[in-house]
């Protein structure tokens, strides 16, 4: 008698069959899922798609009762808007330039940086801290050094004889130093991690290699890059990614200026927005870079399921 | 392998040489080359700290100067002047805050996804991700003119809201890794205990990954702490935090430098604690997973 009790209590607490079992572990799940997925929904979907919403209408910040439906003008206009070529032009440079110039820089410290020594780790780690300084301390770091009269960098020109320039006021140079910093900020990022895939590569591989008798420069051309290539495909897509939607270092490094030399595609949509009041047009602005964007995600999302196996 | 420097500080960037490591023809050369790289590139740190103890004479001196009489007068003026402690106060606040809501938020939705069998918990996974790299500019608008209606412009609540919503997707991402490391036979062995999930995420799964929980929190930290365009547009008066502040010192006709490279110290402090505490994870972190 009693025993068969604890048998029904045993079974009171367990749930009574599998599919039971997994129907409650389905609801729990979906408990555990839901705070994020509706906060989600509720602060990154939402907004996105009221972006929309409002690229699709006259709104200005001024007067936001007078809204109306403008249609596809917001988008027509930027096409005709020299403005808006220009900024995309400056985007497509910054990025390419810094992304171009992080990966062979990254590559080479990282091959530097790959050696038996003591204390290594120590410089390892130091490396890491360009990158966890706010851009706006950086950039405006850079903003002190490159400064006309009082800049360490001008007044080292002066005195080796190298003729220096009001670099951020000037059309030729500023969008040149912009980017400068922005590979200063983020070359120790590309480099750590192409040092932690080159650690990945196999010693076997290696020793083939040399026994196959190729050089150093071969063995990394060869050999090594192709075997990392996954990683390195991660690292130049979340570069390119971060470096299309830019704001912080180049606002606080030029405003987009001089005139619109160094004005990216973020920076013209905050000055469009904020500066002009024109939500419409800025909201179409910023819709152009979500599609943009999402294409490159597109890929990063691939080749990081690649990278991770 | 590792050295006994490595030994004594526990470093997550990578350790000792790879297999590919040529060796070296000029071993000094080389090590020279890579200690020099590495100080070169810390160069304008160094020259912003070193600015930032600088009498203010010195500062706007045409000719720099790397010695002088070091003088805390930036850090008291910084103090005494703009009121810094608020600021510092605001964006510890809401650096703190916001952590602890992605984190608790993060780990539960990326419990299920990793341990509960959610039908398309890849996909879902891959695109909460993908709301990662929303251009900030954006949301920033639609915020701006929800928040305006709300009451919520240059408040905590106001900026804590968009934070959490920036950080929880990478959040949960990372958070999502660490949990597939853990082995099943333990949660199921929970179970069979008669332990409920909730139970077993608390008791048994967080102590076992609490080294990831730490390095994902140290990452959403950093990414507020150093956030500006949002803090930008949202805050004006009383939540400003100490990134828009300190952009605030580019003035009209002037710059303030002095009060500039103390606040861009002073922010950079607890980053350097960051750097020797994330240690393990940082390249993975940095990488979303892809390197372990």
């Amino acid at each position: 008698m009693t025993g068969s009790e604890s048998l029904t209590l045993d079974l009171a607490v367990r749930p009574p069959s599998k599919a039971g079992w997994q129907r409650r572990e389905r609801l729990i799940a979906a408990l555990f899922l839901a705070p994020g997925m509706i906060y989600l929904f509720a602060m990154a979907v939402y907004p996105t798609v009221y972006s929309l919403w409002l690229a699709v209408h006259n709104y200005t910040i001024y007067r936001p009762d007078l809204v109306s439906y403008a249609g596809f003008d917001n988008f027509n206009d930027l096409l005709n808007n020299e403005v808006f070529s220009g900024s995309f032009f400056v985007t497509v440079i910054y990025s390419a330039a810094a992304v171009a110039l992080e990966l062979v820089i990254g590559i080479a410290v990282a091959v530097l940086l790959d050696r038996k020594m003591r204390g290594i780790g120590l410089f390892r780690t130091l490396l890491i801290v360009p990158v966890l300084i706010s851009p706006v301390g950086m950039g405006l770091t850079f903003r002190y050094i490159l400064a006309p009269t009082y800049g360490l960098l001008t007044y080292l020109c002066h005195r080796v004889g190298i003729p220096t320039a009001d670099w951020m006021a000037s059309a030729t140079w500023a969008l040149p130093a912009v980017i400068l910093v922005d590979v200063w900020q983020w070359t120790p990022f590309v480099a750590l991690i192409l040092l932690s895939g080159m650690q990945s590569v196999s010693v076997e591989v290696v020793e083939a290699a040399e026994l196959d008798g190729l050089s150093e420069w071969q063995k990394l051309r060869r050999i090594v890059l192709p075997l990392i290539r996954p990683v390195l495909m991660v690292v130049v897509l979340i570069r390119l990614i971060d470096s299309i939607r830019v704001f912080d270092m180049v606002f606080v490094l030029t405003r987009g200026g001089p005139g619109t030399a160094t004005e990216t595609l973020s920076v013209f949509s905050y000055v469009t927005g904020f500066t002009e009041g024109d939500m419409g047009s800025a909201s179409a602005l910023a819709w152009v870079m979500v599609v943009f964007v999402n294409i490159l995600v597109f890929f990063f999302l691939r080749a990081l399921s690649k990278a991770e196996g | 392998m590792a050295t006994g420097q490595d030994a004594a500080i526990p470093l997550s960037v990578p350790r000792g040489a790879s297999a590919y490591a040529p060796p070296r023809l000029w071993p000094r050369v080389g090590n020279a080359a890579a200690v020099g790289i590495v100080l070169f590139w810390l160069f304008p740190v160094y020259w912003i700290v070193l600015t930032s103890f600088k009498p203010i004479v010195e500062i706007n001196s045409a000719i720099p100067k790397f010695v002088f009489t070091p003088t805390l007068e930036n850090y008291t003026h910084l103090f005494t002047k703009f009121q810094f402690t608020g600021v510092l106060l605001n964006s510890i606040v809401v650096t703190t805050t916001t952590c602890a809501i992605v984190m608790v938020l993060g780990v539960l939705a990326a419990y299920a996804l990793a341990r509960m069998h959610v039908p398309g918990e890849k996909h879902i996974a891959l695109w909460i991700l993908s709301l990662r790299f929303l251009p900030p500019i954006a949301v920033a608008i639609p915020f701006y003119i929800q928040w305006q209606n709300f009451h919520l412009l240059d408040t905590y609540a106001g900026l804590i809201l968009v934070y959490i919503a920036f950080n929880l997707p990478f959040a949960i991402w990372l958070l999502r890794g660490f949990l597939a490391d853990v082995p099943a036979e333990l949660e199921e062995a929970a179970l069979l205990d008669g332990m409920s999930r909730l139970q077993i995420l608390v008791r048994v799964v967080v102590p076992i990954i609490l080294p990831g929980l730490a390095s994902t929190a140290i990452f959403v930290f950093v990414f507020t702490w150093n956030e500006y365009l949002m803090a930008l547009m949202l805050t004006s008066v009383r939540a400003v935090t100490v990134p828009v502040q300190i952009s605030k010192f580019v003035m009209p006709y002037t710059i303030l430098w002095g009060d500039l490279s103390a606040a861009v110290v002073i922010q950079l402090v607890p980053m350097l604690a960051v750097v020797f505490l994330l240690q393990r994870h940082i390249v993975r972190g940095m990488t979303l997973g892809a390197v372990k």
